[in-house]
């Protein structure tokens, strides 16, 4: 018998080590975090989490590290909505002269604790490679009028960039969080986490937008909401070699609220992926997940979502839904709701859906003298503005009108 | 204007139309009655183009073109309009939008300039006022939450705007309320002139109390059986569609 082969690294894989290992004396917790991660290795289609997204296959190679000091070109600072206080983080790092002075109550720290040890290999590895992290504070009781803009933006070479940004939102504060990524076009390897931590009865409105061109990007998102907090996002991913935004949400007060939803727009050979897990801990808590994806051409979207209800969660009211409509025989759209319940008393439900476009609502179109084309685009736009319709802020409701107007444009008079 | 010649349809290989013969001329409005399954929407849905159906033999003319070579925009650009049996719901799509698309792809179509932004909300104004609309229901997704009567109105107040040249009206009358019948009926009466025609397809002498047809006809098993002038009406009020039913057995 042959003793057990050690997993075979990939190229990717060795050179991460290779990097990891030049860096000047790394924190010992980001030395842990990284022999974590090389015990998992890229995530594959082996694991649960990951099967419909086989970033080992897809990642032959580590970009290299981005140089820790630059500006952002000026492209890359373009503004996002009209309103807002903006913190620009050029290739993972906090640029003050590109930002925006923090408004009162706001306060902006580098953390070099250790994270707590996460199960996912990639956040795992941005424990590791991420330089520290950018900590902002917003005070019990504040209540924000203009949206917080994060601004991840990377410069023009083609490199990894790591960020952390860790937001915590004090007791009863109230704030419009938008995260933009920006400055893919140049087939960067992103790796961006964002870790929100909510006081009790605390608020916050988020925004994600990813324009991801060529770009590799795995952005993550860790929340936990405190008592009777309530979080809600709206997310647009488009374009991209391979977009896999991933939620790991905890409720762990009684009567926090959730809502996320989102939008990814997919052509060409993009791979959109939108995977979370809601933990709801505690009783009386509330979420509702709602999708939507329009995939032309050979564009894959995934959605995996998994609500878990813990044994003392009662009265929990949790509804997921995911709708994918595929515009090209090439697309294809995998679907994945998932419920582990062990509560009782509670109210949840899930449902997804793929298809094409609905060919009677089209004709009735078309009778009208709209010619099939426009048609669709008008279709499409309303199976995709309904998403965008909730968002709040009205600058940054524009700013994606705008975004989805382009996409479909793009897409032209194509049938 | 309309002539229909021999029309044979299937749909999934079920013969619904058998040889189909009808003509309508400018200016005439023309009553299909007849019993339920006998193939009047069918017949409606191929002249406005619905995919799905097989024409094997066969034709349609509105003013000598061929409309069934036609995309049904095209169609709807040449002039022909449906008012839906079952008009569909359309989320997302605000009505002015929808609307104004519509209004704007014809005159595109057509050659002609679109209407200024002003010069569309005046008339969808007028026109909704007439057929008692209420404003807030125009900036409703289309249809969306309408209620069966509300949805009609909509289908006659879209061809208000859009004066098609021929207009066929599906049962427009089922669901309305005794009011909205009177309404719509106006509605439909105000747009009749020398160069537009009609075919008014109703279960229901009433509607045809409203609005006069020149010639009724009586369509069973996918055929026009019977045609007559608009005492034929009253006489199938009285009769029903035995006879027709026995004929084709
Ligand atoms: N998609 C389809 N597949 C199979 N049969 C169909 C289909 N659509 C319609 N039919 C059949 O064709 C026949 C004619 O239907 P149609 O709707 O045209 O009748 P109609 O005269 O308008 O009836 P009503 O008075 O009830 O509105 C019916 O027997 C119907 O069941
Ligand atoms: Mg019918």
């Amino acid at each position: 018998m042959n003793a057990p082969l050690a997993r075979l690294k990939t190229v990717a894989e060795a050179e991460l080590e290779n990097q990891f290992a030049a860096l000047p004396a790394p924190d010992p917790w980001r030395s842990a975090a990284f022999a974590r991660f090389a015990a998992l290795g890229l995530p594959n289609r082996r694991v649960e989490a990951w099967h419909f997204t086989d970033l080992r296959a897809v990642m032959e190679q580590a970009l290299p590290l981005a140089a820790t000091n630059g500006t952002a070109p000026q492209t890359a600072q373009r503004g996002f909505g009209e309103v807002g206080t903006r913190m620009v983080f050029v290739d993972g790092r906090y640029a003050p002269a590109q930002s925006d002075a923090l408004p009162a109550g706001v306060t902006l720290t580098r953390d070099s604790s250790a994270p707590e040890a996460h199960p996912d290999a990639m956040v795992t590895l941005n424990h590791a490679f991420a330089q520290q992290a950018a900590q902002i504070e917003i005070a019990p009781g504040t209540v924000l009028k203009a949206p917080l803009h994060l601004v991840f933006a990377q410069r023009a070479a083609a490199t990894a960039v790591f960020s952390r940004v860790k937001v915590k939102i004090g007791a009863d504060a109230e704030v419009t969080l938008a995260e933009i990524h920006t400055g893919l076009e140049h087939g960067h390897q992103v790796n961006s986490l964002v870790e929100i931590e909510m006081g009790d009865n605390a608020r916050c409105a988020h925004v994600c937008d990813c324009e991801a061109a060529q770009s590799l990007c795995v952005l993550g998102l860790i929340i936990k909401l405190g008592r009777t907090a309530h979080f809600n996002s709206f997310a647009m991913l488009d374009g991209g070699q391979m977009v896999r935004r991933q939620i790991f949400a905890d409720l762990i007060g009684e009567g926090a609220d959730i809502a996320l939803s989102g939008l990814m727009l997919g052509r060409g050979a993009a791979h959109l992926d939108t995977t979370l897990t809601i933990n709801h801990a505690k009783p009386h808590g509330v979420s509702r997940e709602v999708f939507r994806s329009l995939l032309d051409e050979n564009a894959h979207g995934v959605y995996q979502g998994k609500v878990i209800v813990k044994p003392h969660a009662q009265k929990t009211d949790g509804k997921m839904m995911s709708k994918a409509i595929l515009l090209h025989d090439g697309a294809r759209m995998d679907n994945k709701p998932e419920l582990e319940i062990f509560a009782d008393d509670v109210v949840c439900g899930h449902g997804a859906t793929v298809g094409g476009l609905d060919a009677e609502q089209i004709f009735y179109l078309q009778s009208r003298g709209i010619p099939r084309s426009e048609a669709e685009a008008l279709l499409l736009e309303a199976f995709a503005a309904e998403m965008i319709e909730p968002v709040e802020n009205e600058s940054l409701k524009r700013h994606f009108t705008g975004r989805l107007a382009r996409w479909l444009q793009a897409r032209g008079g194509r049938a | 204007m309309l002539k229909i010649n021999n029309l044979h349809a299937e749909i999934d290989g079920k013969k619904i139309l058998n040889g189909l013969t009808l003509e309508v001329r400018a200016g005439e409005v023309a009553a299909i009655m007849g019993p339920n399954g006998s193939g009047k929407s069918t017949l409606s849905y191929i002249i406005a183009g619905r995919p799905g159906y097989e024409v094997t033999a066969g034709e349609v003319l509105l003013n000598g073109q061929n409309l069934l070579e036609m995309e049904p925009n095209a169609r709807a650009a040449a002039g022909v309009f449906l008012a839906f049996q079952y008009p569909l719901e359309i989320p997302g799509v605000a009505t002015m939008t929808f609307l104004k698309a519509a209004m704007n792809a014809q005159a595109r179509q057509r050659g002609e300039a679109e209407s200024t932004t002003p010069d569309f909300i005046k008339k969808v104004r007028g026109a909704a006022k007439d057929l008692k609309i209420d404003q807030e229901m125009l900036k409703r997704p289309l249809n969306v939450g309408f209620s069966g009567g509300e949805k009609k109105r909509m289908e006659i107040l879209q061809m208000a705007l859009l004066a098609p040249k021929f207009a066929i009206l599906d049962e427009t009358d089922s669901g309305l309320d005794i009011d909205a019948l009177r309404i719509v009926a106006d509605g439909v009466n105000a747009l009749r002139n020398r160069e537009r025609g009609f075919l008014v397809i109703t279960h229901y002498q009433r509607l045809l109390d409203y609005i006069r047809p020149d010639s009724v006809h009586v369509m069973a098993r996918g055929e026009i059986v019977r045609s007559g002038g608009p005492t034929l009406a009253l006489e199938l009020e009285k009769s029903g569609y035995a006879a027709y039913s026995d004929e084709a057995a």
